[in-house]
């Protein structure tokens, strides 16, 4: 993990704690004198491009394990861990170009998604909740939060194998299927700072259960994932492979922003 | 030798199982004994379902309509009355009603065992019928009547109010009239004659009816009669004997001259107000039409004043008078009350009972001055007068006592009310609360007035100052006369007196002293302390409180489209599940509740139902004296219930819901194109709660929460856990 990130999550974390000091008062009373809720949440992330589930409309989905902490008359703090997979790319073909310009051959390259990669991220978010026009754990709230996110492809062998040479246009001489299958590549795991903010509705069932509709926005801060270490292919080569690879992997991420639908249900201890 | 024995056991069984009061000294409040009747703690729902059973099916679908309105609003409109506690049964008054009523009743055993009798506590000189066979006398009514014979008079004519089934036949009638066509066509003096007639029929038939019913009986027509008198003077107290200022003079206290008025406004004949827009028809029409029906009646009735006993009689009328006495107080009619009290010790002359009322009552007077009227304290804690019953609109001798306190300025009040608090003290111990009464007045006399002792003569009234004092005729706003610096001379005799009085001089000190650093404070910590005060509301109450005694909460569905109409069935099951919550979240809280609901009672459950009545008055009392800072006059008897419960704490909470359909044209139209007729609702919820200290005389604790949303459970136990877990934890300090 790199340090600025950690610096940074330091940093808004110890300004949070501190707001949040000011905001604890003596023996709320949560609900019915419970205080706290743990429950599991649903992310649902509209997407048409890129689904990780094989919908008519296409939908992410990040699933999360909450706890929740009431401290005062209005506010709690929530921390949730989150789990999220999706496929590297199901329908459009990534093609590469090799050598373009006057008196060169140019190789465009397709990375075929016969086989798919995964990307598969973790991320950890606290943050404040205040309840604006009731108490908490009941009613409109807002919650505010800072997280880290973990991401990296499962299967990081998966694209040696299905990169190849598909054409060449210009050289006729040339065999146009040209193989190269020495191309390896391997992404390393990525660390992404999260800022994001949640708004919803929050009711208790049966003086137990808390069910709760929320739309949250998050904001990734980080470097994209890097391609180490090619072999036996040109420099050129590798770095335009490593953009389009980084290019796709953001947006596999959700151009590092992304505006989620959340449900969840807890339980009050 | 054998019956003369016999005789006296009957006489000394009489005697210990008689209700009867020694009224020479000492009087207790009128209180309820026995079972409680089902009537008061059964739902009004099931009265009602069981009423709806008496409709007659073969009536018009309107007719059906209106009487099931008619039951549904009765019923529940009875039974609030019924469970305020001010209604009462087994006492003495009341069971004497009933034996009147089992005369009047001894030969329709049917009739009698469809009828009952209560008492209500109430000033009003009053009877009424319900549909439901419920007949109240007043308390007022009691206290004014001459004998027995009138007594049953009046209840005849009630009973035939019930036999006749009036009530709702009269509703009946004003239903459809309000909405037929030609009715509505008319101006409002002729509506309300038209309504009014038909009251008028009713009226008439059921003094005719009434006097039938009386005529049956053994009671004499000829004392019945002069029951009309009795309304026509209605509006005076019950006796008229000459009112002396100089009761409350003593050998170094002498009012001047001018306190003393002359000549009074004699007693007139009350002019019959013009009977086309009254209920009742004019009592000279009702004397006469009585008049016809005797000589034209058959029978002539019987010779007895009294059947049931005259002593009995005689017992529960000075019964009511020293509850009239005590009703007028709470109901802050002052003048009367002294007025009423001094009549009583007219009587019995050193009753504690009446004395303690006037002392009291001259405290509460130099706060609202002037008798009977309504008033509201303004933002700079002003009391503003409003309607103040004029001098001359009095007729009699309570002119005399008006007169002694319109010219008597607050402070010279507030210093009478004080000496005679502190000479009952000092004479008669520490009855009926005088004892607090007197410690509270005194302090709240240095904290308006702002006097120490020094400013009173402490030697005797000289006999050339006696002169002087007695052709004052100085009057001012705001100092107090000559005559008013010598009330303590003989209270400073005392070291009770004078220990109470530096005590409460120095708790005074202490106050300004800390009003006087706050003043001085600069910017910076004036904003830090409000600063810390802001933080600390922020963070709610801490009580440490653990147990408290609710006094029925209420819950009030109300649709606001309807003209606010309550919605009494749903009412009643909200408040139940109110209750209900109340208690589950006070357990979970940790916190012991005693409800005090007559709907939560058992039968047998008596002495909660009379401590329901006691809170209740005090609640309502103190609602308006706690703005003043004085005591409640019925803190004697609270303090005991507290002590019994082992809790001062006194919670009263409540929600009001009101429900609004919007059919907002947008929203239609938009549903409309699904195919759905939307219907929307708007929602607010307003929580109210406050705990007093009963025995502190003050509140607590204080929260008025407004939501816009539904009662829902999660909403609901939310804010009641709140409140009662800021009532039950303590501070970390």
């Amino acid at each position: 993990m790199k340090k600025s990130i950690l610096i940074n999550f330091a940093c808004l974390f110890i300004l949070f704690s501190c707001f949040l000091n000011c905001e604890i008062h003596a023996q709320p009373s949560g609900y019915m004198g419970k205080r706290l809720i743990a429950g599991y949440d649903i992310s649902l992330i509209p997407s048409l491009s890129y689904p990780n589930r094989n919908l008519t409309y296409g939908l992410n989905d990040i699933h999360a394990l909450y706890g929740e902490y009431i401290l005062s008359k209005h506010t709690s703090i929530k921390a949730s861990l989150s789990f999220f997979k999706t496929g590297f790319s199901t329908s459009n073909d990534i093609y590469l170009t090799y050598g373009e310009g006057f008196n060169t051959n140019t190789y465009i390259y397709k990375l075929d998604n016969n086989r798919s990669s995964l990307i598969d991220s973790r991320s950890f978010e606290i943050g404040p909740k205040w309840y604006v026009m009731h108490m908490a754990p009941v009613g409109f709230y807002w919650n505010l939060f800072i997280g880290l996110r973990n991401s990296g492809f499962k299967d990081n062998i998966a694209l040696q194998e299905d990169s190849r040479h598909i054409q060449n246009p210009y050289d006729i001489d040339d065999d146009p299927y040209y193989y190269k299958n020495s191309l390896s590549f391997e992404m390393e795991r990525i660390n992404e700072f999260i800022v994001g903010a949640e708004g919803g509705i929050q009711r208790i069932l049966y003086d137990r259960i808390a069910l709760k509709m929320g739309v949250a926005f998050r904001s990734f801060w980080g470097k994209g994932p890097a391609v180490t270490n090619p072999l036996d292919y040109e420099d050129e080569m590798k770095m335009s492979i490593e953009e389009k690879l980084h290019y796709e992997t953001r947006k596999r991420l959700f151009h590092h922003s992304a505006i989620a639908i959340n449900f969840g249900i807890g339980y009050l201890f | 030798m054998r019956a003369f024995f016999s005789i006296l056991l009957i006489s000394i069984s009489t005697a210990c199982f008689s209700q009867g009061q020694d009224f020479s000294k000492h009087y207790s409040p009128l209180v309820c004994k026995g079972l409680i009747p089902d009537e008061f703690i059964s739902s009004s729902k099931s009265k009602y379902i069981e009423d709806l059973a008496s409709i007659n099916k073969s009536e018009s679908k309107t007719d059906r309509k209106i009487k099931k309105d008619f039951i549904l609003e009765s019923n529940y409109a009875i039974d609030n009355v019924l469970s305020k506690g001010t209604v009462l049964f087994g006492d003495s008054v009341t069971n004497y009603i009933n034996k009147v009523a089992d005369q009047l009743l001894k030969n329709n055993q049917k009739l009698r065992s469809e009828l009952r009798f209560y008492t209500l506590s109430s000033t009003e000189v009053n009877a009424f019928a319900t549909n439901q066979g419920i007949i109240f006398v007043s308390i007022g009514l009691i206290s004014q009547l001459v004998n027995e014979a009138q007594l049953a008079f009046i209840l005849a004519h009630e009973i035939s109010h019930y036999t006749q089934k009036h009530v709702i036949n009269s509703y009946v009638k004003n239903q459809k009239l309000n909405k037929d066509r030609d009715f509505k066509k008319l101006n409002y003096e002729d509506k309300i004659s038209e309504i009014v007639s038909y009251s008028h029929e009713h009226e008439m038939e059921a003094d005719e009816l009434g006097l039938k019913l009386f005529l049956e009986s053994e009671y004499s027509i000829e004392h019945a009669k002069s029951v009309f008198d009795v309304l026509k003077y209605a509006h005076l107290p019950f006796d008229e004997i000459r009112f002396d200022p100089g009761y409350f003079e003593t050998e170094n206290y002498i009012l001047p001259a001018r306190l003393f008025l002359k000549k009074i406004n004699e007693i007139k004949d009350p002019i019959e107000l013009d009977d086309s827009k009254r209920s009742h028809p004019k009592i000279s029409t009702r004397i006469n039409n009585l008049e016809k029906k005797i000589t034209q009646s058959k029978s002539k009735g019987g010779s007895k004043e009294y059947i049931v006993s005259k002593q009995e009689f005689l017992e529960i009328r000075w019964i009511s008078r020293f509850e009239i006495a005590r009703l007028q107080m709470i109901n802050r009619e002052y003048l009367d009350a002294i007025y009423s009290a001094y009549l009583i010790l007219n009587t019995y002359s050193e009753n504690i009972f009446a004395k303690t009322i006037i002392a009291k009552s001259l405290l509460y007077l130099s706060y609202h001055h002037k008798g009977k009227f309504d008033y509201y304290i303004d933002d700079n804690n002003k009391v503003i007068e409003i309607d103040i019953k004029k001098e001359n609109e009095r007729q009699g001798e309570i002119q005399r006592l008006q007169h002694l306190i319109t010219f008597m300025n607050n402070e010279e009040i507030a210093l009478l009310g004080l000496k005679q608090q502190w000479e009952l003290y000092f004479k008669h111990g520490d009855n009926y609360g005088i004892k607090s009464f007197a410690e509270s007045s005194l302090e709240n006399y240095v904290k308006r007035f702002n006097r120490n002792t020094d400013f009173f003569k402490s030697d005797p009234i000289a006999v050339e100052e006696k002169d002087k004092i007695i052709n004052n005729s100085l009057v001012s706003e705001n100092e107090p006369s000559q005559f008013a610096l010598y009330s303590f001379v003989e209270l400073k005799k005392h070291d009770k007196f004078n220990t109470a009085y530096n005590k409460t001089l120095s708790k005074v000190k202490k106050e300004k002293e800390l009003e006087k650093k706050f003043k001085e404070m600069n910017y910076r910590e004036k904003f830090k302390l409000e600063k810390k005060i802001a933080k600390s509301k922020k963070k709610g109450y801490a009580l440490g409180i653990d147990k408290v005694m609710i006094l029925n909460p209420f819950f009030f569905s109300i649709d606001i489209t309807k003209d606010f109409r309550l919605k009494q069935i749903e009412s009643e099951k909200k408040k139940e599940t109110l209750v209900n919550r109340i208690s589950k979240n006070a357990e979970i809280c940790d916190l012991e509740v005693e409800v005090f609901d007559a709907k939560y009672l058992n039968s047998d459950n008596v002495d909660m139902y009379n401590e329901m009545a006691i809170i209740r008055t005090w609640v309502t009392e103190n609602l308006e004296n706690m703005k003043l800072g004085i005591v409640s006059s019925e803190s004697y008897r609270i303090a005991k219930i507290a002590e019994k419960y082992e809790t001062p704490y006194l919670y009263l909470t409540g929600v009001v819901y009101f429900t609004a359909y919007d059919y907002s044209a947008l929203w239609g139209i938009l549903f409309l194109q699904l195919g759905i007729l939307a219907e929307f609702k708007q929602r607010d919820l307003m929580f109210i709660t406050i705990v007093f200290d009963v025995v502190q005389n003050k509140p607590v604790f204080i929260d008025n929460t407004h939501i816009n949303n539904k009662d829902s459970r999660d909403y609901m136990n939310l804010y009641i856990y709140h409140n009662l877990n800021q009532i039950k934890r303590k501070s970390r300090k």
